[in-house]
């Protein structure tokens, strides 16, 4: 990611506008995030794209590693926003995780979802995420909220990385470009 | 040969994928229907090309918004 997104971020996060934060609303306040994440430590800011014709790339999303803790080894997972439709939440998700425990070799993972958006806590469950028992509330613009905090440790990946990557091949398959991308 | 798909077909397919007590009515939006998250759609396209042999193309996939919708779409598949 970088300062050049900006103005997709901002439209991304304005279309998906009901289950995040508000944040940084235009593309110039969006900019001006960036610009300040860059400095930051332990925080890894993604945008998912889908592979065009001629090497070109189309935006389709952001993913994010952050709060990446060195001496627990854990982060968390979220600024997970995919345009309406877009069928890359598999792909991107495995992704993530690879670059998690695979590149950046941390233990575990933690991701936090407000309770009411029960398609995105369903996604975490179907891919065999383990939810925390304890209530969890996370402030949505200022606000307490329910939520739902589901890990990922480093013993439970290797069975959601089976499953992810069983669909995410097979859907590879039909997205010229991507095929070479996913193949282990 | 024509095949034709019965709708309860589609909505026993769809409520074994998602692990529905009762079958969803063949008009319910999936997006009233919390257990059909991102990667059970994907299951539910797959298991449907595994049962009928036919491939659903990746733009499609986001219009599969009810039981009736794949059925329709199915239909279409096989009659091409």
């Amino acid at each position: 990611m970088t300062p050049d997104d900006a103005a997709f971020i901002a439209g991304l996060r304005a279309r998906a506008a009901r289950f995040i934060n508000l944040g940084a609303v235009t593309a110039a306040a969006q900019r001006e995030w960036i610009a300040h994440y860059l400095d930051r430590a332990g925080d890894y800011y993604f945008i998912v794209e889908r592979p065009g014709s001629g090497g070109a790339a189309q935006p389709e999303g952001t993913v994010a590693l952050y709060q990446v803790d060195a001496t627990t080894r854990t982060a968390e997972w979220g600024r997970f926003v995919l345009e309406p439709g877009s069928p890359a939440a598999i792909e991107a998700t495995l992704l993530t995780y690879r670059c998690a425990f695979d590149t950046l070799a941390l233990d575990g993972l933690v991701c936090r979802t407000l309770a009411e958006n029960a398609q995105v806590v369903a996604f975490h469950d179907s891919c065999g995420l383990v939810r925390t028992p304890l209530p969890v509330t996370i402030l949505h613009n200022g606000e307490p909220r329910p939520s739902i905090e589901h890990r990922l440790l480093r013993s439970g990946w290797p069975d959601v990385e089976r499953r992810l990557e069983g669909l995410a091949l097979r859907l590879a398959k039909r997205t010229p470009g991507a095929a070479r991308a996913m193949s282990p | 040969m024509t095949c034709i798909v019965a709708d309860d077909e589609i909505q026993s397919l769809v409520a074994q994928v998602l692990g529905l007590s009762e079958l969803p009515a063949v008009d319910l939006s999936r997006s009233e229907i919390p257990q059909w998250d991102s990667l059970k759609h994907v299951e539910i396209v797959f298991a449907l090309e595994d049962r009928y042999n036919v491939q659903f193309d990746e733009a499609e996939f986001a219009g599969l918004t009810t039981v009736a919708v794949i059925a329709a779409s199915l239909r279409a598949h096989l009659a091409a």
